[in-house]
């Protein structure tokens, strides 16, 4: 493999990050966040800052985790005090407030933002050390959905009255889904960081919000292969078609829409069904 | 047995410039089963919301065991033993029956994220749960989804979830509305069993004739205030009642 493969591999990996731990606050806990890159950049601001203060990557990782988790255990207040359509506001309020917050900071850079990160010394071995932690978050996402933590996020999502009415404490429950699905992206932020070696607000933005929201909506709210299946589509097809990357956002938006008409489960479920009725034909 | 369970006092509470209910208070002992009639609008529904907490209290006080459970939150309350099936059904509607009332039987698993996260298996509290919808009838379609179900199957789901929380006291919304008449009967005899093995019931209930065949007590409800509690036949005979229900000359208190 090219070093270029390497490269494109390493960013589907990071977003495939991205991609399921918004898939835990919104597919799962039914939390709508448009705010989602803000956290990404926590992570990824924190590592930059870190490394060059020169400490090594187990610090740096373990901040950029508790750090982007903590501040998603703030913003998480929010969505016991709004739902919906106000929560998908307040949310994108946070992530505006982040990008403001460091363009106007010069300890963070600014608006140049924070160069020459050093390396973490694994060289050609990094790629495989993101991968890994794409393979370990998906795991840890599928302890999540399968126990009962997954099961209350489905009954808050379909339901939150009808679950607080059978005692279950449904804010602890979803400050649970903001801290976890935050900290995964403080994760994706510090490898993101590593592997650009550079960190700019861009990067954090409110379309990258949106980009995280579209590969979780259009692989299937809730579905983990749904959320792989999308971040690697929406990583790969700026890369591969030009005119992609040029209408990045008009491109999303009108595979959103294709979605939600064809199929609104997501593509990944979409696909399964598909799946199923050709071998129910093939019998028939 | 007549210890009391539930005290409410001098409840009240408005909504913007209507009075919703106004200083009601009356007492539930440990194994009652007590019918809260009145005509529409009366503030029945409010009242049981009241209890359960799902909506907050202007003046008065909810006792239960012996505390006040007026300051705390709906899932506090039922933890304490509460549990409530609501008059508007309302499912989890991306689960099967079944798994609604497993949720609903786990509340010792859900009662903290960790301990939710940590117990994967999901299939411990089936037999309890099955047990739960085949009370109510509705064991055969255990594995349905809520959505392809009529309102009478749903108005059951609600009974059996509210039965598999294991409460001390069932607040009941119209549970017999939109059932058919053997199954108001089979229902209303259930929950005439369920007192019966020491179960202490709150039921809102317009189908008359079940609430006068199984409730021993009726408490009566016109315009937010209580006009009438005691024994089933003394109130059903009590003159204020008649003219609350049939509406010749309402009294507006």
């Amino acid at each position: 493999m090219g070093a270029y493969e390497t490269s494109l591999l390493t960013l589907v990996a990071i977003n495939v990050i991205l991609a399921l731990s918004l898939n835990l606050i919104t597919g799962l806990c039914g939390q709508v966040s448009l705010g989602h890159a803000a956290f990404f950049g926590v992570g990824a601001y924190a590592t930059a800052l870190l490394a060059k203060a020169g400490f090594g990557m187990v610090v740096t990782l373990s901040s950029a985790l508790l750090l982007a988790g903590a501040v998603g255990l703030v913003v998480g207040f929010c969505s016991l005090r709004v739902r919906d359509d106000f929560l998908a506001i307040a949310t994108m309020a946070a992530g505006f407030l982040f990008v403001g917050a460091v363009r106007t900071t010069d300890a963070l850079g600014g608006e140049l933002g924070i160069s020459q990160i050093p390396a973490t010394g694994l060289g050609t071995a990094y790629p495989i050390l993101v991968i890994a932690c794409a393979a370990l978050t998906g795991l840890v996402c599928w302890v999540v959905k399968r126990s009962w933590l997954g099961y209350v996020f489905e009954a808050v999502s379909a339901d939150e009255p009808a679950a607080r009415s059978l005692g279950i404490d449904t804010p602890l429950y979803k400050l649970a889904a903001f801290t976890i699905g935050t900290a995964l992206a403080g994760l994706a932020g510090c490898l993101y960081a590593y592997h650009l070696g550079n960190v700019g607000t861009e990067a954090f933005g409110f379309p990258v919000s949106v980009m995280i929201l579209a590969m979780v909506v259009i692989g299937g709210m809730g579905s983990l292969w749904g959320s792989v299946l999308a971040a690697a589509l929406l990583t790969l097809a700026p890369e591969w078609f030009r005119f992609v990357n040029d209408y990045k956002l008009l491109v999303f938006g009108l595979l959103l829409f294709a979605i939600m008409r064809i199929a609104p489960q997501g593509l990944f479920p979409w696909l399964v069904q598909q799946l199923r009725l050709l071998r129910a034909k093939e019998i028939a | 047995m007549s210890t009391k369970l539930m005290q409410v006092r001098d409840l009240g509470v408005r909504f913007g410039g209507i009075v919703a209910l106004n200083g009601v208070s009356f007492e539930l002992a440990t194994g009652e089963l007590v019918g809260l009639l009145g005509p529409n609008g009366a503030g029945k529904t409010t009242l049981l919301r009241l209890i359960s907490g799902a909506v907050a209290p202007g003046s008065g006080e909810i006792r239960f065991g012996g505390r006040s459970i007026s300051r705390l939150a709906a899932a506090a309350r039922a933890r304490l033993g509460m549990a409530m099936s609501h008059q508007i059904v309302r499912p989890f509607r991306n689960m099967t029956l079944l798994d609604n009332v497993v949720l609903a039987a786990g509340a010792e698993i859900t009662r903290t994220p960790w301990r939710a996260v940590a117990t994967l298996d999901r299939k411990c509290l089936r037999e309890a749960a099955l047990r739960c919808l085949d009370m109510v009838g509705i064991a055969d379609l255990a594995n349905r989804m809520p959505s392809t179900q009529p309102l009478g199957v749903l108005k059951r789901l609600e009974v059996a979830r509210a039965l598999a929380t294991r409460p001390q006291l069932l607040l009941l919304d119209e549970p017999l509305a939109g059932l058919g008449h053997d199954e108001a009967v089979r229902l209303a005899d259930l929950i005439w069993g369920l007192n019966a093995s020491g179960l202490t019931i709150l039921l809102i209930e317009h189908n008359l004739a079940e609430v006068m065949r199984i409730c021993a007590r009726i408490v009566v409800l016109d315009n937010g205030r209580k006009i009438a509690d005691g024994r089933a036949a003394e109130v059903m005979a009590n003159p204020h009642v008649v003219e609350a229900y049939l509406g010749e000359g309402a009294v507006h208190a």
